[in-house]
C-alpha cells in the first residue's frame, strides 16, 4: 500500500541543452533562423520589422499601418488576400509592439508558395485601400469604446504615461479622437519612411525542409532590401524624472475595481534582471505567490491578482495587476502593500524560495515544448537583443540566487515609496 | 497520425497514453464526465465552484499547488456545462508527483471551511468580472434560458444567480462529490516521452486503489422541439446595439455536427466570409459579427453575434442577417466554398496538434465523445461534408420560429 500522506521524491529539475535555432541567409541578405522538427508538414513563419510603435509621429499610426499592410497589395484586392488566405487554410497574426512588429503566418507547407508570394508582395507593396481603412478605423474605434467600458480597459490605457510620462515613446495612452485623426496618408508616410526596403528577419518553426527553405528565399528572399532603419537615441528613453503618483479614476456602478501598482525599471540586459525576476515571481508571479496566496486564496477579494517584469529594448517596468470587489478595495490595496513591505523587510524563507526556484525551472522547460515555443523564445532573444548565452545563464541564476540578494533587489526597486498606483472604479 | 494506448483500471478509471519524445514536458490530463448540466436548478454554479474546491487541499496532502510547483509543475482547469477538466504539465522526471496529487484529491478532499468559505467569494468576484462588470459580459446569462426552457443548458456554468454561489453548504460539496468525483467517472490521459506501459503502470499505482463509486446515469429532460421565436430587448451601458440569434442544432457526436461547423465558417471564419464581405465591408452594417456552434455534448446552438456600426438600427441588421441566412437554406453554396473552410479546418486541425497538452486534452475529450481516436478520424468527417449537406443544415435549422434573439440597445446611442 502506498503512503499517500508522503510526497513522491521530487527530482531537481534538469534544464535540457538550451538549443539555437539554425540560421541561414536570403538573397536581399535577411536572415532566417529555424527549428525543425518532426511534425505534420506544416510551418509557422514570422516577419520581424525593426520599427515598431516607438517609430510613431502621431498615435496608432504604426498599429493602423500594419494591420492595413496584411490586408491589401497592389497586386491583389483585400478580398482576393483573404481569399487565398482562407482557401490555403493559412492564419495570420499581427503583433504591433513598441519596439518590433511580428507578421506571423500559419502554412500548410503544400501552399507555402502560393501563401509567401503574397506575404512578399503584402510587404513590398501594400495597397492600403481607401474603404479596407475606413472599415478598419470603425471596427477599432468601437472596440476602443467597449475596452473604456471596463475598467481594466480604462486602467491599462492610462497607466504607461503615470509611468513613462505622456510624451515618452514608451508612454502615452490612447483617446478616442486618435481614432478621427489617423488618414491614410500618415499611413502611407509610416510605411516609406520605417518599412519599405528597410531590413527584417524570419523566424520559421515546424516542418523546415529544403523545399520550405527554397520557397522563402524565392519570395521573402526576393523583398527589395536597400536602406537602413534609423536608430532612435536610447537618451529619449531615459526616465530619470520619474515620480510615484497616486491617481484614481472614477467609473459609475463599477462592481470591481482595477488597480496597477508599478515602476519604471531596466531591460533584460540589467545585471538585476534575474534577482528581480525572481522576487517578482515569489511576489506575484505564479499562482503560489504571495499576492495570490493573501488576496485571493485567504481573503476572496479578487478572481485573480498577479504581478510581472515587463521588458522593452531599452528599459522596462514592474506591474502588479488586479481587479478586486469595489467594495474591498482600500482593503486589497493595504493588503498588497503589506506583501510588499514585507518582501522588502524580511529575507524569503528557504522553503519558500526553493518553492519558487523548482517552478521557474519548470517554467523554462514549458517554454520547450514543441517547435512553436522555442521559436517564441527566441524570438524573445532576437527582439531583447538578448546574447546566445541568455537563457543558460538565467537557469544559472535561478538556481544559485539566495534570500540575501532576494530582499537586496528588492528593498532597491520595489519600495512602496517609489511606486506608482492607480485605480480605477468606485469608490 | 496521433498515436496512443487504452487501458481501463479494475475500478473503471480509463487511461490513454500518447508518446511524444520531442518536449521535455509531459501533460497530464484528468477529465471528469461532470459539468453545469448535472447541477440542480436551485444550485446552479454548483460544479465550477466544485472546480475552486478541488485545489483546497485533499485528504492527504494540504497544499496542491505548492506540492506541484515544487516539482516545477503548473496546473489548471475548466469547467464547462458539460465537463470539469484539469491538468498539469510538469518535467518529465516528476510526472509521479501530479498522479500523486490528482489521485489523493480523487480519493476525497480535506472539506476545510475555510476553503468553501474563501472559494464562494473567489468566484462571486469572478462573476463580477467575467459577467456583470463587463460590457455585453451578461449575453450568456440571458441567451440560455431564453433558448432553453427545460434542458440545464438553460444555465451558465457560473450560475444563474451570484445567491447560488452563495448558500453553497459544504454538505452540497460533500454530495456533489462522492456522486461524480470517482474513477468510473473519468478519464485521465498522459502525453509525453514516456512509454504506454509506464503511464498504465503509475496509473494503476495511484489510482488503482480508489474504490469505484455508483454513477447514476446521466437522465436529462431533452429540450422540446422550439415551436415560436423568442425575444428578448434589453438597455445598457453599451457603446453599440448588439444582436445574438441563438438556433438549435443538433449535438457534438450527432453525424451532421461537422456540417454545421462548416456553415457557421462559410458565415464568418476569416475576411473571406460570407459575413464579412457582405455585411461588414460592403454595407457596413456590422463593425464585427460572427458564428459558431456551442459544441455541446446534448442538443447545442448554433450562435450568430453582432455589433452593429454606429448609427445602423439593430432591424435592420437582424433582416440583414437573415437575408444571409436565407441565401444559404435557397442557393446552397458553391463547391469553391466548401473546399476552403474545409481547408481551413484541417490546418487548424494539425496546428492544434503541436504540444502535448493540447493533444492530452483532446484525447481525453474524444473519450468522452465515444472514441480517443476521433482525435485522428475527425478530419474525414469533415472532409466528407458536401454542399447538399450544408445547405440541407441550413434549411433545418435557419427558420425563425427556432432562433431565440437577444439585442443590446446602448443607453448611449
Amino acid at each position: 500500500m502506498i503512503n499517500r500522506k508522503i510526497a513522491p521524491p521530487v527530482n531537481s529539475v534538469s534544464i535540457p541543452d538550451f538549443l539555437m535555432p539554425q540560421k541561414y541567409t536570403l538573397s536581399n541578405g535577411a536572415n532566417v533562423w529555424y527549428y525543425n522538427a518532426p511534425v505534420s508538414d506544416i510551418s509557422r513563419i514570422s516577419v520581424i520589422f525593426h520599427a515598431g510603435t516607438i517609430y510613431e509621429s502621431q498615435k496608432l499610426q504604426a498599429f493602423f499601418t500594419y494591420q492595413l499592410l496584411k490586408q491589401g497589395s497592389i497586386q491583389k484586392s483585400s478580398q482576393q488576400v483573404a481569399e487565398l488566405l482562407d482557401f490555403y487554410g493559412s492564419y495570420t497574426e499581427m503583433e504591433v509592439m513598441k519596439d518590433f512588429c511580428c507578421f506571423t503566418i500559419y502554412n500548410l507547407n503544400k501552399y507555402a508558395q502560393e501563401i509567401l508570394q503574397m506575404v512578399a508582395e503584402l510587404i513590398e507593396s501594400p495597397g492600403f485601400y481607401e474603404t479596407d481603412f475606413e472599415v478598419y478605423r470603425k471596427k477599432q474605434k468601437q472596440r476602443f469604446l467597449v475596452n473604456m467600458e471596463k475598467v481594466s480597459g480604462m486602467a491599462r490605457n492610462q497607466f504607461p504615461s503615470l509611468l513613462f510620462g505622456k510624451d515618452h515613446p514608451y508612454g502615452g495612452e490612447t483617446n478616442y479622437t486618435d481614432y478621427d485623426a489617423i488618414q491614410l496618408n500618415d499611413i502611407k508616410q509610416f510605411y516609406n519612411d520605417a518599412i519599405k526596403e528597410k531590413p527584417f528577419t524570419v523566424l520559421v518553426s515546424g516542418a523546415v525542409n529544403n523545399h520550405l527553405v527554397e520557397v522563402i528565399d524565392n519570395t521573402l528572399g526576393k523583398i527589395k532590401i536597400s536602406a537602413l532603419l534609423k536608430e532612435i537615441s536610447s537618451d529619449v528613453f531615459n526616465v530619470s524624472d520619474y515620480k510615484p503618483k497616486k491617481n484614481y479614476l472614477p467609473k459609475k456602478e463599477a462592481l470591481q475595481n482595477a488597480i496597477l501598482i508599478g515602476v519604471p525599471l531596466f531591460n533584460r540586459k540589467h545585471p538585476d534582471y534575474f534577482p528581480l525576476m525572481v522576487a517578482n515571481t515569489l511576489l506575484g508571479g505564479y499562482f503560489g505567490s504571495r499576492l495570490m496566496s493573501n488576496i485571493r486564496e485567504d481573503k476572496g477579494y479578487t478572481y485573480g491578482i498577479g504581478s510581472a517584469l515587463a521588458t522593452y529594448k531599452n528599459n522596462g517596468y514592474f506591474i502588479i495587476s488586479t481587479e478586486v470587489g469595489s467594495d474591498v478595495c482600500a482593503d486589497a490595496l493595504k493588503e498588497i502593500y503589506i506583501e510588499i513591505e514585507k518582501l522588502c523587510s524580511r529575507k524569503v524563507p528557504e522553503k519558500e524560495l526553493n518553492v519558487v526556484k523548482s517552478y521557474m525551472l519548470g517554467d523554462l522547460l514549458r517554454d520547450m515544448d514543441g517547435p512553436f515555443a522555442l521559436s517564441d523564445r527566441f524570438k524573445n532573444m532576437y527582439i531583447n537583443n538578448l546574447p546566445d548565452t541568455y537563457y543558460p545563464n538565467f537557469a544559472e541564476a535561478i538556481k544559485n540566487v539566495n534570500s540575501d540578494e532576494i530582499l537586496r533587489v528588492s528593498q532597491r526597486y520595489l519600495t512602496v515609496e517609489n511606486l506608482t498606483e492607480l485605480v480605477v472604479g468606485k469608490k | 497520425m496521433i498515436e496512443f494506448n487504452k487501458h481501463t483500471l479494475s475500478n473503471g478509471l480509463k487511461v490513454i497514453s500518447h508518446f511524444d519524445n520531442t518536449s521535455p514536458i509531459v501533460a497530464v490530463n484528468l477529465l471528469y464526465d461532470v459539468g453545469a448540466r448535472d447541477e440542480n436548478p436551485e444550485k446552479t454554479g454548483f460544479a465550477h465552484l466544485f472546480e475552486h474546491l478541488m485545489f483546497g487541499g485533499s485528504v492527504n496532502v494540504p497544499h496542491f499547488d505548492e506540492e506541484l510547483q515544487q516539482a516545477g509543475g503548473e496546473n489548471n482547469a475548466f469547467t464547462s456545462n458539460d465537463i470539469t477538466n484539469y491538468y498539469e504539465t510538469l518535467p518529465l522526471e516528476n510526472i509521479e508527483t501530479a498522479l500523486w496529487l490528482e489521485s489523493d484529491r480523487m480519493l476525497s478532499l480535506a472539506f476545510t471551511p475555510k476553503s468553501l468559505e474563501v472559494q464562494r467569494n473567489v468566484v462571486v468576484e469572478e462573476f463580477k468580472q467575467r459577467y456583470l462588470n463587463q460590457p455585453y459580459g451578461d449575453a450568456w446569462l440571458l441567451l440560455r434560458p431564453l433558448a432553453y426552457k427545460v434542458h440545464p443548458y438553460r444555465w451558465a456554468t457560473i450560475g444563474k444567480e451570484i445567491s447560488h454561489i452563495e448558500n453553497a453548504t459544504m454538505q452540497d460539496v460533500k454530495d456533489f462529490f462522492f456522486t461524480h468525483y470517482r474513477p468510473n467517472n473519468a478519464i485521465l490521459c498522459v502525453a509525453g516521452n514516456i512509454q504506454p506501459e509506464k503511464v498504465f503502470a503509475l496509473a494503476e499505482k495511484w489510482f488503482g486503489s480508489i474504490p469505484k463509486g455508483e454513477i447514476k446515469t446521466r437522465n436529462l429532460l431533452p429540450e422540446p422541439k422550439q415551436t415560436k421565436a423568442h425575444r428578448l430587448e434589453v438597455e445598457r451601458d453599451v457603446p453599440a446595439d448588439a444582436i445574438y440569434i441563438a438556433l438549435h442544432m443538433c449535438n457534438r457526436t450527432h453525424p451532421n455536427y461537422q456540417a454545421f461547423d462548416l456553415l457557421s465558417d462559410v458565415l464568418s471564419r476569416g475576411e473571406s466570409s460570407r459575413f464579412f464581405q457582405n455585411l461588414v465591408k460592403e454595407k457596413q452594417l456590422f463593425s464585427e459579427i460572427s458564428a459558431y456552434v456551442s459544441g455541446d455534448i446534448d442538443n447545442g446552438l448554433f450562435i450568430i453575434n453582432g455589433r452593429l456600426s454606429a448609427g445602423v438600427k439593430p432591424e435592420e441588421g437582424e433582416k440583414e442577417i437573415w437575408n444571409e441566412l436565407q441565401k444559404i437554406s435557397e442557393n446552397g453554396i458553391d463547391a469553391n466554398e466548401l473546399t476552403k473552410v474545409k481547408n481551413k479546418v484541417v490546418s487548424g486541425i494539425l496546428f492544434s496538434h503541436v504540444n502535448v497538452l493540447n493533444k492530452a486534452m483532446t484525447l481525453a475529450y474524444s473519450e468522452l465523445l465515444g472514441n480517443a481516436n476521433l482525435i485522428n478520424t475527425e478530419t474525414d468527417l469533415y472532409l466528407t461534408v458536401t454542399t447538399q449537406d450544408i445547405q440541407q443544415r441550413a434549411a433545418e435549422i435557419f427558420i425563425p420560429k427556432n432562433a431565440s434573439t437577444l439585442v443590446y440597445h446602448s443607453k448611449k446611442a
